[in-house]
């Protein structure tokens, strides 16, 4: 979104009041949409308004008013206002404490649900069972909140959990866009709910009684555009409450927005500026208006994403704090086939409702997990099933609706039918309209893929496309948004024009977020500008590329080589890019080239040389070019073997991945017997590759080659040094602290290798320089999570460029020269985002494997100003004076002296345990020691929990494990919200930025159009 | 449930003559609302798809409120044949701008083509049903 494609002016800037005031006196705006940009956007516009300035600035709040945010958002004005208009809430209390906690508890009775007021996802909340639950999530629940509030409220945990996304216009007219129903009832956070559109097990009555309900509160909240009502229903009456308004367009907009058709933003935003329903075209039918509910002829199934595979120590339990990163959406003509699309549109390695794992276990012990309620509950509820555990018994276990027990219950089913008969063609049709593909069917029947496609032509299935119309045919719709079924009939034409298929990039996920959709839809648009048809597949709502309006066809499908097969056969696409929707599109490319499409720019099999071990020290050596001493390696054994030749340290991975899933340092045998059972644990296509870790500065270029020559945006610098993630780090741009010789050299290495690769398109490079040495450490011939920030910082449209390179132009004849495109005068600083608070128990130490799960960025014309500018948009608060808590291991201790030292002289309180404490004290440094975790007036938890503490400094001894100290003391202070530092070299930086005199009042604000 | 030609129902518009001449308030729905229209010479024809389904957007022009009504009928009432002496036209369809509802002129006489009490359907239209209640 900050692009210039999207504003005339971009600011991309910390988001907070001081900032946004800024930008206000220098623009000088007529009015401000508050109502966009989440609950970051709704806060600082309400901050903004509350506090004067927006009428002393004449600066309209465009939307809704103040006194409507407020109703919706302050939990005591909600409840009110609930009350004058009869509609019912859930018995609750606002409190500040927690003894008022305590006795509202008292009086309503256990358990109840903490939600904290003014946060995201709900961080901070949770369900009390006990007294002792209570104490400890209403703690936790006031201090996360901005205002120190927290709702206590009566638990309907069980009941079904409901919403409707309604618009509103300024005439008063009032619509309802969709509602959807979450399959795990209340207790679970909507967002780590699966959630099926429209409503499957309501009657009308019920959904009269709820949709009118929701256009009460609208109207009562004044609310002139989207708006978002969850209710819970009392699965046995027709009782229900009111559980939460967003006075907003939110996560579930953009999935009903998807479900539907019904592009709820842009409606919204017209209807802020003053349009009302009945002026605002339907875009789909392009002939009625937007006032009228759209109507589904075919189910809608989201399943959340969650990041546990990265968090190995992580609680997987499921409840009212969110955890998911991202989601999926999946649409067929029956909820079965949704479900099952939807499952393999996750990239867990898992196609049908079949865990493996699960049947290991005795059936007493699956009737015991259908309680916990985790990531892995669909998959439970199937085996389950498969065990002969009555529907009635798992629906009273889990809260679960009876209907969806029995969806699940038929797929099950039919995997028993294709395990017990002859596959014949009324079996195979049916699989096939239930959403199995050929590899489930193969695994269950024991014939081959092969043989079932075979099967399938011989019997004329084929997968035919459904149009999403909004309007179910009523009238013809314009726009080509497609998904597929088994049913009779291709609503999907193919065009005569040249046309080219974009994959998308999936699910968000720690690794792979929402950069890649920037790649997908830069690259759309440069092919549309070249008059080509284009064509996107994708399967995530969240996204711009799955916008109706972005390419001239959108196929909402799993990126699987099936679905994506069945595409190509009606669309014969000229050809297809990979480059741009990360692992989930380049894992595609050898079905693809199977297929017979064509791969636009760099070729499959120059690709896998980037990939491929001895390939790719082949071409290395080629040009001349270093790279760490490794070898690939299947079992433990071979990996002692490399990993003692080449000496410890080692960093051990799988191949293939991206975000350095799997990835870690080993110190001895020990530890890498553990990392390799752990990677295997997964069955691999390809072998693991060890290598001798160096510690050094690690740097990073993405380029764009067309085989001849070579463009270079500019090269990267991360602060900390390598063994730290590249996506964990801090990226600096232009490379300040490096030499000009090893920049020349990195220039050298990148044109060298990108052509010896014969690249086609983007390729990404991560570089090592070790004494003196440079070294390439990774090439990736496809576009990296650093093209869109790079792009921005630079001016330079990449993704635009590397989609005419693939299409045959060269880069001298495009204007924008070759080799090192020129240094910017601005120094911009990438800083990762972390949700660690969120993920109870995630291990908070960064190390080789990603875990950040989004980045921001600070712009400014010094640097360490535009790291100031970093760490405020982090949420860091990079307080100038205080106390630092530093506890760190032994290697650690001397590098550390120097930094307690700046620390000291600048007058920090330093506190430190005891070995660190020792440390410090006999080189000069006052030190106040502390106490064991939990013990005595001077105990860490102590000093933490009371906000003694401005920074803690914790290097981990040992990654994986969740029972030392270090490892508590890091959950703490996240869980304290109190910057956790685990790298000495962020530190460094921090201190950078402390040091400087300028504060967040002295930064200037800087257009990036203006570069 | 399309009930055909409305026209073909000679003795039940023979009916609502008489009662229209009364001043017994009268609420027409749907079919009731094409035979008062016959009733008192106006015209009807026939729609090319019909409207069915309970997401019609309808508009009062009394008021310029949108409502989300639920529908199901073939023919409708040819705007042009009202005579404005008699009646004049009070709601319409928004997708295709068809007349939904129709006002008498100094007659407590109101009709509407959509169901204002379908099920299942939207319930916002109810309000018709306060006025007419408050008419009689």
């Amino acid at each position: 979104m900050t692009d210039k494609n999207m504003a005339d002016k971009i600011y991309i800037e910390p988001l907070t009041v001081e900032t946004v005031k800024k930008v206000i006196e220098e623009e000088r705006p007529d009015s401000i949409l508050p109502n966009l940009g989440g609950q970051t956007g709704l806060n600082l516009a309400m901050e903004l308004a509350e506090s004067g300035f927006l009428e002393e600035h004449n600066v309209r709040l465009l939307g809704t008013n103040v006194d409507g945010i407020r109703n919706a958002e302050d939990r005591q004005c909600f409840k009110d206002m609930m009350e004058k208009i009869g509609e019912p809430c859930v018995a609750s209390k606002v409190v500040h404490n927690v003894p008022d906690a305590v006795e509202f508890t008292k009086e309503i009775g256990l358990p109840v649900i903490i939600r904290p007021a003014y946060t995201l996802g709900g961080t901070g909340g949770g369900i009390a069972y006990t007294m002792e639950d209570l104490e400890e999530i209403a703690a936790s629940g006031i201090r996360m909140s901005r205002v120190n509030e927290i709702l206590v409220e009566k638990c309907i945990s069980g009941w079904k959990e409901i919403e409707y996304e309604v618009i509103r216009d300024s005439a008063g007219n009032c619509i309802t866009v969709c509602n959807m129903e979450n399959v795990d009832p209340v207790g679970i956070h909507t967002g780590d709910s699966v959630v099926v559109a429209p409503s499957q097990t309501l009657s009308n009555k019920e959904y009269q009684m709820l949709r009118t309900s929701s256009l009460k509160i609208i109207s009562a909240l004044g609310i002139e555009g989207g708006c978002n009502v969850q209710f819970a229903l009392n699965p046995n009456s027709f009782e229900y409450a009111v559980i939460e308004v967003n006075p907003r367009v939110s996560r579930s907009s953009a999935l009903a927005s998807k479900a539907t058709g019904y592009p709820i933003a842009k409606v919204a935003t017209k209807i802020a500026i003053g349009y009302r329903l009945d002026e605002i075209l339907n875009e789909v039918t392009g002939k009625t208006y937007s006032c009228f509910e759209p109507v589904l002829d075919y189910v809608v199934v989201k399943i959340p994403k969650w990041p546990f595979k990265k968090f190995l120590t992580a609680d997987k339990t499921l409840g009212t704090q969110m955890k998911a990163t991202g989601e999926v959406m999946a649409i067929g003509p029956n909820m079965e086939m949704a479900l099952m699309k939807a499952i393999r549109s996750l990239e867990e390695n898992l196609d049908s409702l079949i865990l493996p794992y699960l049947k290991d276990f005795t059936k007493d012990e699956i009737k015991e997990r259908l309680y916990r309620r985790d990531n892995e509950r669909l998959f439970v509820v199937a085996e389950a099933l498969r065990r002969g555990i009555e529907i009635e018994e798992i629906c009273k276990i889990t809260t679960i609706d009876k209907f969806f027990v029995g969806i699940i219950n038929n797929l099950v089913k039919i995997e028993k039918e294709l395990e017990e008969n002859i596959l014949d063609k009324e079996i195979l049709l049916k699989a096939k309209k239930y959403g199995f593909t050929d590899k489930v069917i193969s695994s269950l029947t024991g014939k081959t893929e092969e043989k079932i496609k075979e099967l399938r032509k011989e019997f004329k299935i084929q997968a035919n496309f459904k149009l999403v119309d909004t309007c179910s045919a009523e009238f013809e719709a314009k726009t080509p948004y497609y998904y597929s079924s088994y049913d009779e009939e291709n609503e999907s034409t193919r065009t005569d024009k040249p046309k080219i298929m974009v994959l998308g990039s999936g699910p968000i996920r720690i690794g792979q977020g929402i950069e890649f959709d920037y790649c997908s839809v830069h690259g759309v648009w440069a092919l549309k500008k070249r008059g080509y048809e284009t064509i996107i597949v994708n399967n995530n709502p969240e996204t711009v590329s799955t916008d109706f309006d972005i390419s001239d066809k959108l196929y909402f499908e799993p990126l699987t080589p099936e679905d994506v097969e069945n595409i190509v056969e009606v669309e014969k696409p000229d050809g297809a890019i990979v480059q741009f929707g990360g692992q989930t599109a380049i894992k595609l490319t050898e079905a693809l080239d199977k297929m017979g499409v064509k791969i636009l720019g760099t070729s499959p099999k120059n690709m896998d040389r980037a990939e491929d071990r001895e390939e790719f020290d082949k071409a290395l050596s080629k040009c001349g070019i270093l790279r760490p001493q490794g070898g690939t390696i299947y079992t433990v054994n071979e990996a002692k073997e490399v990993a003692n030749r080449l000496g410890y340290p080692v960093l051990v991975r799988p191949s293939y991945v991206l975000g350095g899933q799997g990835m870690a340092i080993a110190y001895d045998d020990q530890e890498i017997e553990e990392y390799v059972n752990e990677i295997n644990k997964v069955a691999q296509e390809h072998p693991i590759l060890v290598d001798k870790y160096m510690m050094g500065k690690e740097l990073e270029v993405d380029a764009i080659c067309d085989g001849e020559d070579v463009l270079i945006p500019g090269v990267m610098e991360h602060l900390e040094r390598a063994g730290i993630h590249s996506g964990d780090s801090i990226s600096v741009y232009p490379a300040l602290h490096i030499e000009r010789n090893h920049i020349e050299t990195i220039i050298d290495y990148t044109e060298k290798i990108a052509k010896e690769l014969n690249t086609i398109g983007m390729i990404n490079i991560q570089f090592i320089i070790c004494q003196g040495a440079v070294y390439i450490i990774e090439v990736n011939p496809r576009s990296s999570r650093t093209v869109p920030y790079i792009s921005k910082v630079t001016n330079l449209p990449m993704i635009d460029l590397a989609t005419q390179v693939m299409l045959g132009a060269k880069l001298k004849d495009l204007g924008y020269g070759t080799g090192l495109y020129r240094k910017s005068n601005y120094v911009c600083v990438k800083m990762p985002i972390f949700s660690f608070e969120k993920i109870k128990n995630a291990d908070t130490s960064l190390g080789p494997e990603m875990k950040s799960t989004g980045e921001v960025l600070g712009v400014a014309r010094r640097f360490s100003d535009a790291l100031l500018k970093a760490f405020i948009a982090s949420g860091t608060n990079v307080s100038k004076k205080g106390n630092i808590l530093i506890t760190v291991r032994d290697k650690d201790k001397a590098e550390m002296l120097p930094i307690a030292q700046k620390f000291y002289l600048k007058e920090f309180g330093i506190y430190a345990t005891s070995g660190t404490a020792k440390f410090l004290e006999n080189n000069g440094i006052h030190v106040t020691k502390v106490e064991k975790l939990w013990e005595g007036q001077n105990s860490i938890i102590d000093l933490i929990e009371n906000g003694k503490i401005n920074f803690v400094i914790n290097t981990p001894t040992k990654g994986k494990e969740a029972n030392r100290d270090g490892f508590k003391i890091r959950r703490m202070a996240t869980e304290c919200k109190i910057p956790c530092f685990t790298s000495l070299d962020t530190v460094n930086a921090l201190y950078e930025a402390i040091e400087d005199e300028n504060s967040e009042k002295d930064l200037d604000i800087i257009d990036i159009t203006e570069i | 449930m399309d009930h055909g030609d409305p026209e073909d129902c000679k003795e039940e518009i023979e009916t609502l003559k008489k009662l229209f001449k009364t001043n017994i308030p009268i609420l027409g729905i749907c079919l009731g609302h094409q035979l008062m229209a016959l009733a008192n010479g106006f015209k009807t024809g026939k729609l090319k798809y019909g409207h069915r389904g309970a997401n019609h957007p309808v508009k009062d022009l009394e008021t310029g409120r949108v409502y989300i009504t639920s529908q199901n009928h073939g023919y409708y009432v040819l705007e042009d044949s009202i005579d404005p002496e008699i009646a004049e036209v009070s709601h319409i369809n928004l997708n295709d701008n068809t007349v939904e509802g129709i006002k008498y002129k100094n007659k407590n006489v109101s009709t509407v083509q959509f169901h204002p009490e379908a099920c299942p359907g939207p319930e916002e239209t109810a309000y018709l049903f306060d006025e007419f209640i408050d008419l009689i």
